[in-house]
């Protein structure tokens, strides 16, 4: 064990404390299995639907990964899914964080990779969000999702999941299409989405749970109060880190055992790569995370089936699904 | 001439004594010199650049599988809903029109208080020309993210994103063509008493006119080709309904788009050249080289007017003596046509995108509003994130800019009518170059990330394939504007075509291709943004992110730092061109 | 070195422009001997230039024969349309230099025809050229502005430019294309003495247009009169009076239209 042991010490100051737990990592895989390893990985991020709120926050979990596999990572971020599917498809990234939805979309295009953990928030919490639909709480007219008849809705942008995918499929069950029965407007953004509502573009819009629940009110943009919540969609589920399965299964298990048990806050604070266990302080990614769960591919099954209802015509970016 | 350069008489030896031996070497004069340092120092930035973003020809070769592969996926293209796609590619073409009318209607007023020779005051032609510079230093596609973000997804924001972003060269292109006329009209009026403004109004406006239309049909021909690429950001068009295909990576009939765009851009750019021939076709000179920019794409394409012809054709027309009317000569009736066609598309484009005129005039108010926000307070945005970011910009640009021109050198020689080997070699090589300019820099972006993985060197790829188009054409005009004369004279010494393209062609093209190759600079360093999106290197990401973010001190910090860079390579091209003119 | 016999033999040629619309010459014969001088005199139009032009292929006839140092001008192409125009050194009216290039490079690039492949900037002729470039710089008086910018020059200097190019070539044959029809009396003097000197010393056969009939007597040995592309006069100078050399410009159009000069040779570039 060592390169790892190596690649620790050079990090400087309590980090080295990591090197003790590297030695028991990589016991999962045996020395000798290391001789088919790259000499360099490439981690590649996509920011989750749900606009990124940091920037520049995957260091700890690049060092995290090079410390324990001693091998070196490359790090890029796309602000779209497009070109990281396909240096995925291609084998030139060989791990991938995406959204829920482009990794659906990366793995219909021939992308050979699988979950190797999903984003999750508090640590056992099941990993996932929400979409809501919210009106200004003095709006008395509008309380359930029917009552949107012939309103002004604000949608995020089409190609958003729980800006318009899912609301669509939930005002489709209801026999409702927004197209005809509502007057719809696209706000380009879950916050704008939320705020147009408050300012009273929009009678009631559609955003993800946490820009309602919290975001816009640590940023000052809404008061606690201002908008309720009128509809809860399915829980769908949440971003994952999705790995290359044209790896070495020894390397493959090396890395799904780093995600699942390292790459948290607890682990992170308690070995020196943060200083203490907030998901503020210490960040995976460029969303305020506890770290990842495990979860398989059938995890996404119902983005899939979501979108096959929808349709091609409703849904376009969601045809070959 | 004087009598001592007589040739007569006994011979005395004109060579002057310290070149009589030795292996006459040119001299040195020092601004030569300054312009050898600019060119060691940009080859240092050539070598460092390609360094800096990872350039490898093998990776390129090792990457052909992927590349095909990829290709394969995309090919043949497939249509599906075209009635849709047309619908929308009309949809587009009326918010590049409106957008070309915000821009020329800002751009009239700001061209004269920014023109050395017009403006009222140096206090108002400064900030004048500083805001053109803005205006330009900010991708399209920023603006359209920021329009998007405080006003919401729609035409509006693509239309304002597309008007604001052509100031830039409108504003500029027009100040340039007001600079340049004849001073005598404007200085005979103000002989007679008149007033400033209308010395202006009599002696300048019927000048520039020409220049003036030709210069926004050429930006209506841009704008209906960057306007395919706001959809991206919602900005509305046919653009939106790409980014959907895009997004599920159905390259097939994203290119199916594509293909319809292309076949817009050219049904555009012919109605261009018509129009141009038509009604500017009776003035040869006010606006030569736009003509060819404009016209050289097409075949009959070429406004020559026959003067002589067209004062006859008016004198000949019958007009009333009593009232004294213009008689409608065929040029009245063109201009008229043009004048009222142009009004009536208008307020077509209008009720066509549902957009009110008051809307747009009361959005102003809102972007005011964005604008203040994006003003930094302090330095706070300037992490090394941005300083990376900027640094790996300009990387991408200066290799992307070489490769492009390596590609655009040759190529422009193909396509210039002048010198195009046969007349076959020049159609098809500017129909590949319409092509090539309708092509999304995304597509051909995600093709080289899928051959050579994330990072800046599909960035430099993408971006020197993307400019090809552009920087040919602009190259191959020039080569169509250089006199005939001397390259008889080359060719009657016997030079194969290759000499003569060396020694006839290049030195007279070489100011053009100069500015050309630091105007590709400079668009490159902007149009690097788009690489974001797909995470091939560059300050793109963290704009994007920024923008999408709401984090309006970062855009607006980034955009200052993208100003900055924009702006020295434009004084420093300024003073290069003007040593080697 | 010196061809005996003819250097150029026309039959019947025909040139019509804009499809037949502008007839520019119209069956012309005639017959140029080697170490001849012999001077080209019309009216603009008249078919001066464009029978110049047809003698190194700038022009192709529409009908009739060209015949250069002996071979057949329509049939050659390529290597041997540019061994045929290395031999044949042409002077134009507007100079035709590159105005870009310094003199000595512009008089280089009248040894590209005996060079290979593409040459830009002074330092990549070979250096004896160079040497040999500067020395006929001295030879037509303009030593001292070898690396000077040849746009900068005057008129007459830049002609002078334009001769020691054409001398650079090593032609058997010069044609002289109203080389000074843009220069004031005096300097016109001083440019065909110049030319006809360097000619003779270099025992160069020349066929140059001139509009000014007292320079074609003083010069000429054979004058041939151009009249709306036929020929109208040719004989040789000595005993020709001004009034019979005046029947020749006798104008016929009143207008003196003159249709330009580039287009035709532009038409003709494509075959």
């Amino acid at each position: 064990m060592e390169a790892p042991a190596t690649a620790a010490a050079n990090n400087c100051g309590p980090a080295t404390t990591a090197a003790g737990g590297s030695g028991a990592a990589t016991t999962a895989a045996p020395n000798n299995d290391r001789a088919d390893w790259p000499t360099k990985l490439v981690l590649a991020a996509v920011p989750a639907e749900q606009d990124a709120q940091l920037q520049e926050s995957y260091s700890v979990t690049v060092q995290i990964l090079s410390d324990e596999l001693g091998i070196e990572f490359d790090f890029f971020q796309a602000a779209d899914y497009a070109g990281v599917i396909e240096a995925l498809i291609a084998g030139r990234v060989d791990l991938a964080q995406f959204g829920p939805f482009s990794y659906v979309i990366a793995t219909a295009n021939g992308a050979q990779a699988k979950p190797v953990g999903v984003m999750t928030s508090e640590k056992g919490a099941e990993p996932g969000y929400q979409s809501y639909l919210v009106a200004r709480t003095d709006n008395s007219e509008i309380n359930t999702l029917n009552d949107i008849l012939g309103k002004r809705v604000c949608f995020v942008d089409p190609g958003s999941t729980s800006g318009y995918l899912l609301p669509l499929a939930g005002l489709l069950d209801q026999g409702i299409d927004p197209e005809k029965d509502t007057n719809s407007i696209f706000a380009g953004g879950h916050d704008a989405s939320v705020l147009s509502v408050v300012n009273g573009d929009c009678d009631a819009g559609f955003a993800f749970d946490s820009m309602v629940t919290s975001l816009l009110i640590d940023r000052g943009e809404i008061e606690e109060g201002d908008v309720k919540i009128v509809w809860e969609s399915p829980i769908i589920a949440g971003s994952p880190m999705s790995m290359r399965t044209t790896l070495p299964q020894s390397l493959q298990d090396a890395i799904e055992e780093i995600f699942l048990n390292k790459i948290n806050v607890d682990w992170a604070a308690a070995n020196g790569y943060c200083d203490s266990p907030d998901p503020i302080a210490c960040s995976f990614s460029d969303e305020a995370i506890w770290g990842y769960t495990a979860k398989g591919d059938d995890f996404y099954d119902g983005i899939r089936l979501l979108c096959r209802e929808l349709g091609a015509e409703r849904a376009p970016s969601c045809e070959g699904i | 001439m004087t009598l001592t350069e007589k040739p007569q008489g006994p011979r005395t030896s004109t060579i002057p004594p310290e070149m009589r031996s030795g292996s006459l070497r040119p001299p040195l004069p020092w601004r030569r010199k300054v312009l050898l340092v600019i060119a060691a120092v940009y080859a240092v930035a050539v070598v460092w650049a390609i360094g800096r973003t990872g350039l490898s020809i093998t990776a390129l070769f090792e990457g052909y599988g992927d590349f095909r592969r990829l290709l394969d996926r995309m090919l043949p293209i497939e249509f599906r809903n075209l009635s849709q796609i047309i619908r929308l590619a009309f949809e587009t073409f009326f918010m590049a029109f409106i957008g070309t009318a915000v821009a020329v209607v800002i751009s009239v007023p700001l061209a004269f208080f920014a023109a050395r020779n017009t403006t009222p005051s140096v206090f108002l032609s400064g900030p004048a020309r500083g805001f053109i510079v803005a205006m330009r230093a900010i991708p399209d596609l920023i603006f359209a993210l920021i329009f998007v973000r405080a006003i919401g997804i729609g035409v509006l924001a693509g239309i304002l994103a597309i008007g604001l972003s052509a100031i830039g060269m409108v504003a500029k292109l027009y100040a340039d063509a007001i600079e340049q006329i004849d001073e005598g009209p404007r200085e005979a009026i103000l002989a007679t008493g008149a007033s400033q403004v209308r010395a202006i109004l009599t002696g300048v406006i019927p000048q520039v006119l020409p220049s003036f239309i030709g210069i926004a049909l050429f930006r209506l021909d841009i704008n209906f080709r960057t306007s395919t690429i706001l959809g991206y950001v919602g900005a509305g068009g046919i653009g939106t309904l790409l980014q959907l295909y895009l997004s599920g990576l159905q390259y097939r009939k994203a290119l199916g788009v594509v293909a319809v765009i292309v076949v817009l851009v050219l049904a555009v750019e012919f109605i261009s050249a018509a129009i141009r021939k038509g009604i500017l076709g009776a003035d040869p000179h006010s606006h030569k080289r736009l003509s060819h920019r404009i016209a050289g794409l097409f075949p009959g394409g070429k406004g020559r007017g026959n003067v002589a012809a067209q004062a006859e054709a008016a004198s000949r027309a019958s007009f009333n003596r009593e009232t004294l009317r213009p008689p409608w000569t065929r040029d009245r009736r063109r201009m008229a046509i043009f004048g009222w066609g142009s009004l009536a598309v208008l307020v077509y484009a209008f009720w066509s995108t549902r957009l009110s005129p008051v809307r747009l005039f009361t959005s102003f108010g809102e972007i005011f509003v964005v604008a203040t926000r994006l003003v930094p307070r302090d330095l706070s945005w300037l992490s090394s994130v941005v300083v990376r970011g900027m640094v790996e910009t300009f990387a991408i640009a200066i290799a992307a800019t070489t490769i492009g021109l390596l590609i655009s050198f040759p190529l422009a020689f193909l396509c210039a009518r002048n010198v195009a080997p046969a007349r076959w070699v020049y159609y098809f090589g500017r129909s590949l170059l319409v092509m090539n300019r309708a092509l999304p820099d995304l597509i051909i972006a995600v093709l080289f990330v899928s051959a050579v993985g994330l990072g800046p060197f599909p960035g430099v790829m993408a971006l020197s394939i993307g400019t090809v188009g552009f920087a040919t054409k602009l190259l191959a005009d020039s080569i169509e504007e250089v006199s005939q004369g001397p390259r008889d004279a080359v060719t009657a010494a016997g030079t194969t075509r290759l000499q003569e393209a060396f020694t006839g062609v290049s030195p007279q093209a070489m100011p053009a291709f100069v500015s050309t190759a630091l105007y590709i600079v400079d668009i490159n360093i902007r149009s690097s943004t788009i690489l974001g999106i797909v995470g091939a290197g560059g300050i793109g990401f963290s704009l994007i992110q920024a923008t999408r973010t709401l984090n309006w001190e970062l855009v607006g910090g980034i955009l200052i730092l993208v100003f900055a860079m924009v702006y020295s390579i434009e004084r420093l091209s300024g003073w290069v061109r003007k040593q080697l003119l | 070195m010196q061809l005996s016999g003819d250097v150029v033999r026309l039959r019947g040629v025909r040139k019509e422009f804009d499809q037949g619309r502008v007839v520019a010459l119209d069956s012309v014969d005639l017959d140029i001997h080697a170490g001849e001088l012999t001077v080209l005199i019309g009216l603009s139009g008249s078919g001066k230039s464009t029978l110049l032009r047809h003698l190194n292929k700038l022009h192709v006839p529409t009908t009739g024969t060209v015949e250069v140092l002996g071979q057949p001008v329509a049939d050659l192409s390529g290597a041997n349309l540019r061994a045929l125009r290395r031999d044949v050194g042409f002077i134009f009216q507007q100079f035709n230099i590159v105005g870009r290039l310094s003199c000595l490079e512009n008089v280089l690039s009248g040894a590209l025809g005996r060079l290979r492949g593409p040459r830009y900037g002074v330092l990549s002729y070979p250096k004896s050229m160079r040497r040999e470039a500067l020395e006929l710089l001295d030879r037509v008086g303009l030593g001292d502005r070898a690396f000077q910018r040849s746009d900068t020059l005057s008129g007459g200097q830049q002609q002078r430019v334009a001769i020691a190019r054409t001398v650079m070539q090593k032609p058997k044959l010069v044609l002289a294309d109203e080389p000074v029809a843009s220069l004031d009396p005096e300097i016109s003097g001083q440019v065909m003495d110049l030319l006809f000197r360097i000619c003779t010393e270099e025992n160069l056969s020349v066929i140059c247009s001139l509009h000014q009939v007292d320079l074609a007597l003083g010069w000429a040995k054979r004058l041939v009169g151009l009249r709306d592309g036929q020929v109208v006069l040719d004989k040789p100078a000595e005993g020709l009076s001004t009034e019979d050399v005046m029947a020749v410009y006798k104008r016929l159009d009143p207008t003196g239209t003159k249709q330009n000069e580039y287009e035709p040779a532009m038409a003709a570039r494509g075959s």
